[in-house]
């Protein structure tokens, strides 16, 4: 497997499937790896059987081709220890198709970042159908609304909902922001997670309101992250990919719950992570959990927060550090970079920004 | 290697194919170092007795080596496994009908599904199909197979379905050796589908090496007691790892950074090992080695075990500054079978616990841990820790993502205590 820069690809075979992973978890490091052994290879089996998926740029198609997207629904690890039978995404897609009475021509996902990225490969290459390079959030969001689709007036539903119990359940809303509240609740009892269909659209939508190219993003990103475990190295080299940079480096002193007033609306309660800075200034970095990183506290002063991405990187391990497995006592390199630029809109931040997870404080980036 | 004092010994031994190794360490130094050829822990014992300034304390037998030959050369030595999944609907594609690692799915000789299965929370998402059981145990009684393993989802929260399929088992194979997912907590089914294949396919060999070192213990140091060195880098008594063998795998990685950490006379350092594919690193924190379930070095595959975290090193030694910003620095000047013997010569009981939670308050993530602390501690007990000296070591509680709120992850490390302390010298 090549490990340069390629730029935009336009298919994506077996081999490119490690890297897309890796870059995937890159966008997305709450997720841990309980799914990545049988995912990994499922989906190589599945493009080494079915040859190499074509990777469609929006714009290449034509702009009345049907489209849907894809994602996993739910916690990943629920989905580690109750994989998929796997038939649900196609069927998934195939009962949206029945609902809305239209042949889906290319599918997409809706978060290219973590499990979410890989399952539309796997439906894409069952149904025999062209994936295309956007997507609608450009890293993971909690709620299926908050994607640059429902900024530009692309509604989620309706949209099917399919479990590894078989079980299926379609949703249609007046509003995008109703259907979270609606299939939250099912998700669970579908056993944690659920494999979803939505965002029935055109080519044409998807060129207009996706964010193009951030699936053959993944594999450079990925590549990158497989070619070296030197933390500077990788810190440096994903920099220059990705506009990261590091905000420090510490040693986790300590893990908080319900360290902020709490709602219902968004998966995980709030949690915090409190890194004492070993190098640098030797400053306090509080982190801010809600199912993603959604702030950086430096010593008291806001850094970073969403819509930024914010990751660690386990310094002994030189890979990504997820949140799922954070431990007392690890040492942990604080990364930022920015979200699209769609997110630093003033609908981007009322829909994504801090005040969204209780931070009543202006985005760093908009001072 | 002068005596040092007058403090009693403890001996380390690493079984290998080729060659096994042994040290005697007592009173901040290694007395002795030993080796022999072949893994026969006969004379290697009775020449450590014999090196030994007294009765040792206590006797630690690493045997990873020999299960990781068993498992990745010597396949024929294993027993063949039949393994159950209970699962609410069966795998529509090849790939997830099978576990992604060939060096797994090549001891398993039938595979079968029971529809079934619960959630994380061990809500129960499909009732167990009696029909299905029927058929599965007829199938395995005609196999006439000896070991079995079971896997369910959400088992490590609701064991129910495991426990029922095992029962019917048992019925129709009355010596057959089952293995049941749930003995070993943690998530992930493939992970523990794995563990619980290599659990039941190293019985057998296992009890051979273990009846092999009793005998050997009885002959060169009778009435002293001895224990098998665990992945975490820990120990456990002989008979839990013949119950659950699969969780010596791996010891050695552990059990050397532990030894150079020892010898170093530090609580938290990061260790440099020389391996002959380049050097890695591993770290040692509050006295125990830094593990966590993983791909497991030299299987492949992630195992829901813990076992000892090691990073190739980029650069050779002198080791990178990036690496040891804030902790000291270990290399130790011994070989690695003699540190695994140092390590095993030092190691304590260990337990490890890893579980899914639902909290509504900060006073009930309290006694969640508390609850799983508790837990974690008769482990250690059960493991062969002397009641009331285990100790918690690490406790950490993280939200899960993307799952309902009030879910937390609960890991817990517990140790227990050596006779007496044995801080170690190098020659």
């Amino acid at each position: 497997m090549s490990t340069g820069y390629v730029g935009a690809a336009t298919s994506i075979t077996a081999e490119d499937v490690p890297a897309l992973y890796e870059g995937a978890k890159f966008y997305s490091p709450a997720v841990g790896d309980a799914t990545k052994e049988w995912l990994v290879r499922w989906t190589m089996d599945t493009l080494a059987r079915n040859g190499p998926i074509v990777l469609v740029r929006p714009d290449a198609m034509a702009p009345q081709t049907r489209s849907v997207g894809l994602c996993v629904l739910g916690s990943a690890t629920a989905l580690g220890d109750l994989p998929p039978s796997g038939d649900e995404f196609a069927l998934a897609v195939r009962e949206l198709e029945h609902l809305t009475r239209q042949r889906f021509g290319a599918v997409f996902p809706i978060a290219a970042a973590t499990v979410s990225a890989l399952v539309p490969l796997i439906a894409a290459s069952q149904l025999d159908v062209p994936l295309l390079d956007a997507d609608g959030m450009g890293r993971i969001f909690a709620l299926i609304h908050n994607t640059s689709l429902q900024l530009g007036g692309v509604s989620p539903t309706p949209l099917v909902l399919r479990g590894a119990t078989g079980e299926s359940i379609s949703v249609t809303t007046q509003t995008g922001a109703r259907a979270d509240p609606l299939i939250r609740s099912n998700v669970d009892t579908l056993g944690g997670w659920a494999a979803l269909a939505a965002y029935p659209s055109t080519a044409g939508q998807l060129r207009r309101a996706g964010l193009t190219g951030n699936v053959s993003r993944l594999i450079n990103v990925g590549r990158l992250l497989l070619e070296t475990s030197d933390p500077d190295v990788l810190v440096g080299r994903l920099a220059a990919v990705t506009g990261c940079r590091r905000i420090g480096r510490g040693r986790i002193v300590e893990l908080e719950h319900l360290s902020r007033p709490s709602d219902v609306t968004i998966p995980a309660h709030p949690s915090s992570v409190v890194v004492d800075e070993v190098d640098g200034q030797g400053r306090q970095l509080r982190l801010e959990l809600r199912s993603e990183i959604v702030a950086v506290f430096a010593d008291g002063a806001l850094v970073a927060a969403a819509p930024d991405v914010i990751c660690l990187v386990d310094v002994l391990r030189g890979e990504m550090c997820t949140l799922d497995t954070l431990e007392p006592g690890a040492l942990v390199d604080v990364l930022v970079m920015p979200a699209d630029a769609v997110w630093y809109s003033p609908e981007g931040l009322s829909m994504a920004g801090p005040a969204t997870h209780g931070i009543p404080l202006d985005h760093p980036r908009r001072r | 290697m002068a005596v040092q004092g007058d403090s009693p010994a403890h001996i380390g031994v690493s079984l290998g194919p080729d060659r096994s190794h042994a040290v005697v360490v007592g009173d901040r130094t290694v007395l002795a170092s030993l080796s022999v050829a072949g893994p026969d822990p006969t004379a290697l014992l009775a020449r450590a007795a014999a090196s030994c300034p007294g009765r040792p304390l206590s006797v630690v037998v690493d045997v990873s080596r020999l299960l990781l030959t068993h498992i990745l050369h010597r396949t024929a030595g294993l027993s063949p496994v039949a393994m159950i999944r209970i699962v609410p609907r069966p795998a529509s594609e090849p790939a997830l009908a099978r576990h992604p690692a060939d060096v797994i799915e090549r001891l398993i000789t039938r595979r079968h599904t029971i529809p079934g299965g619960h959630d994380l929370f061990g809500q129960e998402l499909r009732p167990i199909d009696p029909a299905a059981v029927r058929s599965v145990c007829a199938e395995i009684a005609r196999d006439g197979v000896s070991c079995v393993s079971i896997v369910a989802s959400g088992s490590s929260a609701q064991p129910r379905q495991e426990r029922v399929v095992a029962d019917a088992v048992q019925a129709v194979l009355p010596d057959a050796h089952i293995s049941l997912a749930a003995e070993f907590g943690s998530q992930g089914l493939l992970a523990r589908e794995a563990t619980v294949v290599l659990n039941a396919a190293l019985y057998a060999v296992t009890e051979e090496i273990l009846a092999g070192c009793g005998r050997a213990m009885h002959r060169a140091l009778p009435g002293v007691p001895w224990h098998v060195g665990r992945g975490d880098g820990g120990w456990a008594s002989p008979s839990r790892i013949g119950r659950l063998p699969v969780i010596g795998v791996g010891a050695a990685d552990a059990l050397q950074l532990l030894g150079a950490a020892r010898l170093a006379g530090s609580d938290d350092c990061r260790v440099l090992l020389d391996r002959p594919s380049g050097p890695v690193v591993g770290d040692v924190r509050h006295g125990l080695v830094v593990v966590r379930p993983q791909e497991t070095t030299g299987l492949g595959t992630v195992l829901v075990v813990p076992t000892a975290t090691l990073t190739p090193s980029p650069t050779p030694a002198p080791a990178p500054a990036w690496r040891t910003s804030d902790v000291a620095l270990v290399r130790a000047d011994l070989t690695c079978d003699e540190l695994t013997c140092v390590g095993a010569a030092v190691s304590r009981p260990t337990a490890w616990l890893d579980e899914i939670a639902f909290i509504e308050s900060t006073s009930e993530l309290d006694r969640v841990r508390q609850d799983a602390a508790a837990r974690a501690t008769a482990i250690a007990t059960a493991n062969g820790a002397a009641p009331g000296s285990a100790d918690i070591v690490e406790v950490s509680t993280v939200a899960l993502p993307y799952s309902p709120s009030g879910t937390v992850r609960v890991r817990v490390r517990v140790a227990g205590k050596l006779d007496e302390p044995v801080p170690v010298e190098s020659r």
